[in-house]
């Protein structure tokens, strides 16, 4: 199960770059937002997140993460980019859409300066224990950090980590924009 | 790990609606029997979109605290407003709150309320709650009750107000006198919505 999850979320990333250019038009915009951890090489690595459009703009949202194994401390500066990874249907509990999200953008870190970030996070539906998150960091456009070879991403029940990735639907008045943007990240 | 995730529809908080609960902090005074302290603050607060309107609204930090009081990590809050439907979600990381010298713990604790077309409901995930280090077993039930020394821990606490509007509060800790502290809450309904990683009265 673990070398299938490490095969996913490589996956998940790689296609990412893809994604990025295919479906930057789609639309219409929807968020996503998260709060929990993920274990990083033993260690508790905490997070929250937000995407989405905001006035038509995918550069809605927000990423603070705290890795205790290393140290390292992300404070989000802008976001570039918001993008489709998949959509697996509906949540009959929320009533939300399931799938996940690329979510890119720049931040302030207290061990490499200023980065470009992307995440990858995943809502399965309630109860969340199989969302996930993942992020990778890029300095000058080489990685200097990323959960993305890591064991396992979810985010409780039999895995390591806890929290709650949350889809929400597109609003259709004047929030609404397409996914894309730009990531530097990736 | 233990993640314990709780809901509750609108009926079932229909059945602790009480009167007035929908302003802080009278809501935890009626209830608890909590205090109002001289000082309120509030970590990553939303402000609040009121209903049918089209916005989203965000608060974020790294890391904060209160004092000696409390600390958390990747504090978030979120409301999303819609013509007709509003999502709120708070939550923070590495919860550490000392109230009295009760120690109150956990390694996530999020809220979520939702209001589509009026009909309510609410969500709480937590995860490793404990209380001076000893791990606390939560039913995944609204309005868990667990007594602490000179006060009280409601944990996903879920309340309706008389026009519908559902507030969440992940955690709700009162020790009388000392402080009355709300983490991670989120509000959705008629009277609009709103969320915050931390609201606390000392």
């Amino acid at each position: 199960m673990r070398g299938i999850l490490r095969l996913l979320a490589i996956a998940a990333l790689a296609l990412g770059a893809r994604a990025a250019y295919a479906w930057e038009n789609e639309g219409p915009c929807d968020f996503l937002t998260g709060g929990g951890f993920i274990i990083h090489l033993g260690a508790k690595a905490n997070f929250g997140v937000g995407g989405g459009c905001k006035n038509g703009s995918p550069t809605w949202g927000h990423l603070e993460y705290i890795d205790h194994g290393t140290g390292l401390n992300v404070h989000w500066t802008s976001i570039t980019g918001y993008f489709i990874f998949d959509n697996t249907g509906n949540d009959p509990k929320t009533n939300q859409p399931t799938g996940a999200r690329l979510i890119c953008g720049s931040a302030r870190t207290n061990l490499y300066g200023d980065v470009d970030w992307i995440v990858n996070a995943r809502d399965r539906g309630e109860p969340g224990d199989d969302d996930w998150f993942i992020i990778r960091l890029k300095k000058n456009g080489v990685t200097v950090y990323t959960t993305e070879f890591d064991a396992d991403h979810t985010l409780g029940g039999p895995g390591p980590g806890g929290g709650n990735i949350q889809l929400h639907k597109p609003n259709p008045s004047t929030l609404s924009g397409s996914f894309g943007g730009f990531c530097n990240a990736f | 790990m233990r993640d314990t995730v709780s809901h509750g529809s609108g009926l079932l908080a229909a059945a602790v609606m009480v009167a007035g609960l929908l302003v802080w902090p009278k809501a935890s005074e009626a209830q608890l029997g909590g205090i109002t302290g001289p000082t309120t603050t509030v970590l990553g607060d939303t402000g609040t979109i009121a209903a049918g309107t089209s916005d989203v609204r965000d608060a974020s930090q790294v890391a904060g605290g209160i004092g000696s009081l409390l600390a958390g990590e990747a504090l978030h809050a979120v409301t999303i407003g819609y013509p007709d439907q509003i999502d709120s979600e708070a939550s923070l990381a590495a919860l550490a709150l000392n109230l009295a010298g009760v120690s109150i713990g956990a390694d996530s604790v999020m809220a979520r309320a939702f209001s589509v077309a009026g009909d309510g409901f609410g969500i709480s995930n937590i995860t490793n709650l404990s209380i001076n280090g000893v791990p606390i077993p939560m039913t995944g039930d609204p309005n868990q009750a667990v007594g602490i020394p000179g006060g009280l821990l409601v944990i996903n606490e879920q309340q309706v107000a008389p026009d519908g509007t559902t507030v969440v509060n992940a955690l709700h800790a009162v020790v009388s006198g000392v402080a009355d502290v709300v983490v991670a809450s989120a509000t959705a309904g008629a009277s609009g919505g709103s969320a915050k990683a931390v609201q606390a009265s000392y």
